[in-house]
């Protein structure tokens, strides 16, 4: 299980030139910063909620090379599942009803037009798009969950249509394998 | 006062219905609007260290960006001796006004006396002095440059502000800071390895709210400026973003998913959660207007984003944006009436404001992505964030005219640049 640390550290203890990460800062411009109290840096950790990290793919074999394929791709400000994406969603629905009790985890995310919120809601769009299909094909409810990243998590950066394109999509993850 | 109230608006491509309460004492050149011509001289006696940025230089960035002055520097010299010649020179150079003055150290520090000329009647518009510490000299030129911009635009100033922003780091890690307006004195809130984004502040300026995925999902906090201490706002199923604290620090309104829908707006109170109303489509980005009696929103119900408000108490809904293939990111002057945004147009994503009654609209911004705009507490400026140059804050003045880009040499990408409200006591 991996732990994800935060630290939280209140403005005035950096003004105060008492913590390490102000290194990481070239641009701190910190010469002329009116010296606070220090309060003391807080560190929080995040409860390890799932096995997220653990997803891997589904095993090999089970159901042929297709579901190989994870990466549903989306037009620009569209969240239509594609045409040619619905073998792939095939392929994966099949998969998921013959392995009763298989969770997967549909990951959507979109390219960094636009704003961050707007993005944030496209991307749970796209992912719930994916889960239609999914129902369709006859996956239960309960074994699809949705999850957005919008623009945080991009596949490739730079700023063409070449990048953003491999950025607006859907991920398909599974649970615990 | 009503004449040079509609002097200030005359070159905004669109009339605005109300005046606004204060205004700038304009001068006008047959008819048109024009900035006020300063000359700024050089302090006599200041003594710098080692990339010490001279104060009259600060005061000169300040003033030159509010778009409300040209700025001139010259020379010092006149301090205390301002007299007939110094008007004539200067009203010759196309001046309207003259700042002088001479530092003269104090108690460990410093302290800075000026006065203000207006050439053009030859009087002194006033003189001051203010004293401060090596730690506090840019708060000190913010102030200078606050008082001026009142002097001259009765107006506040908004030069001693703050401003939050998210820096990410190519290896993923992120910083969300707190920094002066101009990008100086910045300071680290928060560090994680995973997104934060849209950072929103309380209205008291004691706080922050923000949007973090460390736990794997976009989930809002607030947190203390003054203790770091933080607090899960929203961490319902599915998705928690866009968060927005209501005037009166009573209620937060964010969008939530709940697992079982778009997102959608929702008020979190004392009594609980309360969903703002029900839509077809993505209902986002909540902002509430300075009276706490209406919220804009971003909602896609009719295929493209665009903007909408709804009038709390009635629950009466309106859309702000028309014409417009995609419009996002609302936010309120301090009047109430009119409402910023971003708009997708031929040339890309631009800061815009549309008069939130008339719907007329005027777009300030000319780049190929810009983002997250938010207005100076006194409405004169526009943060802003333009995608092509992403380490750094570009502001705009309220007319689209005067564009100011502060380097603030940060070591990745800044996110959700957010203007902190005003308030007399910023650190």
């Amino acid at each position: 299980m991996k732990y994800h640390t935060f630290i939280a550290v209140a403005f005035a203890t950096m003004a105060a030139g008492g913590c390490a990460s102000k290194a990481s800062f070239s641009g701190d411009i910190r010469d002329e910063a009116p010296v606070e109290a220090a309060p003391a840096p807080e560190i929080v950790k995040a409860p390890d909620e799932t096995a997220f990290n653990e997803l891997q793919a589904p095993a090999q074999g089970a159901s042929g090379g297709l579901l190989d394929s994870r990466i549903i791709y989306f037009d620009y400000d569209k969240s239509v599942v594609p045409d040619d994406a619905l073998a792939l969603i095939g392929a994966h629905s099949e998969y998921i009803t013959r392995s009763s009790g298989r969770r997967v985890i549909l990951e959507g995310h979109a390219d960094e037009r636009g704003s961050n919120e707007y993005n944030l809601a496209l991307g749970q769009r796209r992912a719930d798009a994916v889960r239609e299909v999914l129902l369709a094909n006859g996956v239960p409810e309960g074994q699809i969950e949705t999850l957005s990243f919008g623009e945080e998590s991009p596949r490739a950066s730079g700023q063409n249509e070449g990048a953003w394109a491999e950025n607006r999509r859907v991920e398909i993850r599974y649970h615990n394998e | 006062m009503k004449f040079a109230a509609r002097a200030i608006f005359r070159f905004l491509p669109w009339a605005l219905a109300a005046a606004p309460a204060a205004a700038l004492d304009l001068r006008l050149t047959s008819g048109d609007w024009r900035p006020v011509n300063i000359f700024i001289e050089e302090f006599a006696g200041e003594k710098l260290k080692k990339k010490q940025q001279p104060l009259a230089d600060i005061i000169q960035k300040d003033l030159a960006a509010s778009g409300y002055f040209r700025v001139h520097p010259r020379e010092s010299g006149g301090y205390g001796k301002i007299g007939a010649e110094h008007y004539k020179q200067t009203r010759n150079r196309g001046g309207e006004y003259l700042l002088a003055g001479e530092l003269r150290p104090e108690n460990g520090g410093a302290r800075l006396f000026f006065e203000l000329h207006d050439v053009l009647t030859e009087k002194e518009t006033g003189s001051f002095s203010i004293h401060f510490g090596e730690d506090s000299r840019r708060v000190a030129a913010h102030k200078v440059s606050n008082w001026i911009f009142e002097a001259v635009a009765r107006l506040p100033g908004a030069f001693h502000t703050k401003v939050a922003y998210v820096v990410r780091q190519k290896n993923g890690a992120n910083y969300l800071r707190v920094a002066d307006y101009d990008g100086k004195n910045a300071h680290t809130v928060l560090t994680s390895t995973d997104p934060l984004i849209s950072p929103a502040w309380s209205p008291d300026g004691n706080e922050l709210l923000y949007v973090s995925f460390e736990r794997r999902k976009p989930v809002v906090y607030r947190q203390s400026l003054l203790t770091g201490e933080r607090k899960i706002v929203a961490n319902f199923p599915g998705s928690n973003s866009a968060p927005a604290m209501s005037p009166d620090r009573q209620n937060i309104a964010v969008a939530l998913t709940e697992n079982k829908s778009h997102h959608q707006i929702f008020i979190i109170g004392a009594a609980g959660k309360q969903q703002m109303r029900e839509s077809g489509g993505v209902d986002t980005e909540p902002v509430w207007s300075p009276d706490g009696r209406r919220i804009a929103f971003v909602s896609d119900q009719t295929g493209a984003p665009q903007i909408y408000e709804q009038i709390l108490d009635t629950g009466e809904v309106r859309r702000v944006s028309f014409g417009c293939k995609y419009c996002v990111s609302p936010s309120y002057d301090a009047g109430g009436g009119k409402i910023l945004h971003i708009r997708r147009g031929d040339g890309g994503n631009n800061v815009a404001l549309t008069d939130a009654e008339s719907g007329k609209t005027a777009v300030l911004t000319n780049v190929r992505e810009a983002d997250s705009p938010s207005f100076s507490p006194n409405d004169a400026m526009i943060l802003y964030k333009n995608e092509n140059i992403s380490n750094s804050l570009q502001i705009v003045s309220v007319n689209g005219i005067i564009k100011t880009t502060w380097e603030v040499r940060e070591s990745g990408e800044i996110i959700n640049p957010v203007w902190g409200p005003a308030r007399s006591d910023w650190f």
